[in-house]
């Protein structure tokens, strides 16, 4: 074989991965204008307090857990004890914190510490103290104060404490909408062929938007240019991402930060995995292998597009580095952990479609993205790039994102249009640009440190990952 | 015209996709050919000059490059329009808000009397001016707001306004419109004005995949009959309701007062949802005189109806004989239903009984259950909790100590 074959073998590989990825974006679209059409028309006009009064409707648990949350605590409690759903408890977990987090609790909530009598279904670090509130208004509350033992162990002890139907698993540092519960509940009441195991729901950027009373009374568009990025990132991945994966039952992973899930299923897989940083996604991975390997029924995991829930996302380098160095970790961690479910027909769709998704695009894509800048320089350096064929290259790629996120924005002002003012549309287009040249490529770096930490520094265990947080305003 | 109007607004969304799929496809074929002619007319293919130039894969991805281009205009310019037509509905808004809600507020809640003349001229003037569909959707909206929340002399004014706006074409046109915003808008008006000419089409409508629109029709047929048997058309053939739908059903019934229900028909239904919404009433009508057909529910198959019987049965016992009976069925239940029946002793009417059932639940139970069954006992006898203080299992002493720190 001579050196040209070789270098049309590699671009081939290159070019066809390049389809693939580019035909799955358009699917994606397509799919998740469907999904979304389809939702539109069963949910928009459903009046949700309806559901207040209702007989009979599973009873959920929020559970939240906290380490060194001492800056956003009151006010994050102060939202999610002003949900208006009929039957639900709060239960927070602080996470052996080494801030004030419990102190900040115990006084503000007027917390007294309680016997406790726990039904330890799922193993977990040791618990020093459970506190309930002695203000009514606080009567839903349910403290646990435990050892250290990282994000998973801190949501298994929840679960446990719990004994609600079923359980919202969230980030404590979120804000929720008030009718959040009811409308992640209505799938499993709702659904006649389907048994509805969990669903996810759309994360929305809090950033520089205003807050008043644990509520988010004004949405604005963020000052900083990391967290503009995040937003058009969050936009394309819940909008359409996972809009899509959902409308063919696909979706594998719910965002740990607000996630509904049935308490009893989850008991029966083993709770949340202590040993891994990615436990969102396998948990959607392991109770999906459970309903297909042991209980065999029709099943499905829902998805809510509506923004329900609002978080902080990291606004600088290392915080926004930090965070996604642990999500691949977390999602290479589960694929390998998973692997026999790769193009596995027993898994019908996700073994064939959903995982083979993540390990072409997830897993493997920054690994092919930088060998193949590697490789382009090389053949620049050697004088056999065509530059022609280069810059046509150069321009459809442009112009595909180009349509892809202006198509995600449009969805967003089409649909919910919480940024308001024509200010959105103009500086989202040059967000749009400047994300090609400098979000994307510093993503594929942060990538592919979690890639290397992943595999040189075993980076795996009970790290909580933490970003600085700057509090609400 | 109107319901014309309202077919092809429906369907613009998708002729605009399927014209925009043949210019694509007539577009590629063009692109691929070097002219075409039109009659006498040769359009020659420019780019199909360079094709020589470059490999055909680059050809398509040219192509490609064009249809992206396109579809950025369209976005941006259906961004844009829809970005004026919001401004151009909330400016509407605003003016409905500012000059029509004071009027219609002071026709409604004044104590003044108009006269016929006056009545008449202030119709005549609100007639004059709402002239667009979209105002007088908002209108309608109002006055079905003010009719739900008001009684009385109120309530009539805004059933009366709306019976003089004459807006029956309005809704008859909406009730047929393929848009669930329209059709939903028309159920609602049906519903609260009570025109009950339009039942035919609600009760098709309860049978709708559409969630929304069903849940809307039942509520509309239990309103257009609450004063006769609201839920005969539940047990009509065909009717298959949702766990949703019994929840919506048990709601209208309360709100509506309803007392004429057929208790026999719904709980001995063959439809599993329609027998537990028998039962469900049937307990929270307190109906004991139902309580043998409940228990025959006792042995269904179907899980919710077995529970939902037993709890009924258990909230309708009274006498100890009643509870050895449903003791010994109690371990058979499932772990949920084990709690509600726990919950549910605190209401007993034989409070002797209930104690011993619920030590029993205390010395030989799980762990929630004996949490359950504490709480009940600190309602029904707190000196039996303060002796399971010191008792000598750990579950139970803790379970206690627990009740005592919350409640005391």
């Amino acid at each position: 074989m001579n050196t040209f074959n070789w270098i049309d073998i590699v671009t081939s590989i290159f070019f066809i991965y390049g389809c693939l990825l580019f035909g799955s974006y358009l699917l994606n679209a397509v799919l998740s204008l469907s999904e979304f059409r389809r939702y539109s028309v069963k949910n928009k006009y459903v009046d949700y307090k309806t559901m207040l009064s209702f007989e009979k409707i599973p009873t959920v648990s929020v559970i939240a857990p906290a380490f060194n949350e001492g800056k956003s605590i009151v006010e994050s409690v102060k939202c999610l004890n002003s949900l208006s759903y009929p039957d639900y408890d709060l239960i927070i977990v602080n996470d052996g914190s080494t801030d004030d987090t419990l102190k900040k609790l115990i006084e503000s909530f007027n917390l007294i510490e309680s016997a406790q009598a726990i039904d330890t279904q799922l193993h977990t670090e040791s618990i020093r103290n459970v506190y309930y509130s002695r203000n009514p208004v606080y009567s839903h509350l349910t403290v646990i104060d435990k050892e250290n033992g990282g994000k998973a162990d801190a949501l298994n002890a929840a679960i446990n404490v719990s004994n609600k139907d079923l359980f919202l698993a969230i980030d404590v540092d979120c804000l929720l909408e008030p009718d959040a519960i009811e409308r992640m509940v209505k799938p499993f009441i709702e659904d006649r062929k389907y048994e509805v195991i969990a669903a996810g729901g759309v994360i929305r950027v809090v950033n520089s938007c205003n807050i008043e009373n644990g509520k988010v009374t004004e949405v604005k568009y963020p000052k900083n240019f990391w967290a503009k990025f995040q937003v058009l990132e969050y936009f394309r991945a819940f909008t359409l991402g996972r809009m899509a994966w959902s409308k063919i039952n696909g979706l594998l992973i719910i965002s740990g930060a607000f996630g509904l899930f049935d308490r009893n299923r989850v008991i029966n897989v083993g709770g949340y995995d202590r040993n891994t940083v990615g436990e969102d996604l396998e948990l959607v991975v392991r109770l999906r292998r459970y309903m297909h390997e042991v209980e065999k029924k029709k099943y499905r995991v829902a998805f809510i597009p509506d923004p329900l829930c609002w978080t902080e996302v990291p606004e600088n380098f290392n915080n926004l580095f930090r965070q996604r160095n642990r999500w691949t970790r977390g999602a290479i961690d589960t694929i390998l952990k998973h692997r026999k479910m790769f193009l596995n027909p027993k898994y019908k769709l996700i073994g064939l479609l959903s995982f083979p998704n993540w390990v072409l695009f997830e897993w493997l894509g920054p690994i092919i993205q930088f060998v193949g800048l590697l490789y382009f320089i090389f053949l620049a350096i050697f004088g056999a790039v065509d530059y022609k064929i280069f810059i046509t290259l150069l321009i459809f790629v442009f112009t595909f994102s180009l349509m892809y996120s202006l198509f995600a924005i449009f969805f967003e002002i089409y649909t919910f249009n919480k940024y308001k003012g024509s200010g959105f549309f103009f500086q989202s287009v040059l967000v749009i640009i400047l994300e090609m040249f400098i979000y994307q490529p510093l993503n594929m770096i942060f990538s592919l440190s979690g890639h290397l930490d992943y595999y040189f520094k075993r980076k795996t265990h009970k790290v909580w990952g933490k970003m600085e947080r700057v509090g609400f305003h | 015209m109107k319901r014309l109007y309202i077919y092809l607004r429906f369907y613009f969304v998708t002729l605009l996709y399927i014209l925009l799929t043949m210019l694509l496809i007539v577009g590629a074929y063009i692109y691929s050919i070097p002219s075409i002619k039109l009659g006498s007319h040769i359009i020659t293919n420019h780019f199909y000059s360079n094709l020589g130039s470059i490999p055909e894969w680059l050809y398509i991805v040219n192509y490609f490059i064009f249809v992206f281009v396109i579809a950025i205009i369209i976005i941006i310019g259906w961004t844009i329009r829809y970005s004026v037509r919001k401004k151009r509905n909330s400016a509407a808004d605003i003016i409905f808000q500012e000059k029509y809600i004071p009027q219609l507020f002071e026709y409604l809640f004044s104590e003044h009397e108009y006269s016929e003349e006056q009545k008449k001229n202030k119709l005549n003037e609100l007639n004059a001016e709402i002239t667009s569909d979209y105002l007088r959707w908002t209108l309608v909206n109002v006055l079905r707001e003010i009719n739900v929340q008001t009684k009385g002399t109120v309530n009539q004014k805004t059933q009366r306004l709306f019976d003089t706006l004459e807006m029956d074409y309005l809704v008859y046109s909406y009730l047929k419109s393929l848009h669930v915003k329209d059709k939903i808008f028309a159920i609602k008006t049906i519903s609260i004005f009570k025109l009950s000419y339009y039942e035919p089409q609600i009760i098709k409508l309860t049978k709708s995949r559409n969630l929304i629109i069903r849940s809307e029709s039942i509520v509309a047929m239990m309103h257009l009959n609450a004063e006769n048997n609201p839920l005969s058309f539940v047990l009509s053939d065909g009717y298959i309701p949702t766990l949703w739908d019994l929840n919506l059903i048990i709601k209208t019934i309360t709100e509506l007062e309803v007392k004429q229900i057929d208790y026999v028909g719904l709980i001995n239904s063959e439809k599993e949802f329609i027998s537990l919404l028998g039962i469900m009433l049937a307990r929270k009508n307190n109906q004991t005189q139902f309580n043998q057909i409940i228990a025959a529910k006792l042995s269904r198959p179907n899980r919710m109806i077995s529970d939902e019987a037993f709890l009924t049965c258990v909230s309708f016992a009274e006498n100890a004989d009643d509870y050895n009976e449903l003791i010994n069925k109690y371990l058979l239940a499932s772990e949920n239903l084990k709690l509600e029946i726990i919950k549910c002793l605190r209401y007993s009417p034989d409070t002797q009984s209930a104690i011993k059932f619920l030590k029993w639940v205390v010395e030989s139970q799980k762990l929630v259950q004996k949490l359950e069954a504490l709480k009940s006992l600190f309602e029904l006898d707190f000196n039996t909790v303060v002796f399971y203080k010191n008792s000598e299992d750990e579950y139970i002493r803790k379970s206690c100590l627990q009740i005592l720190d919350i409640n005391l």
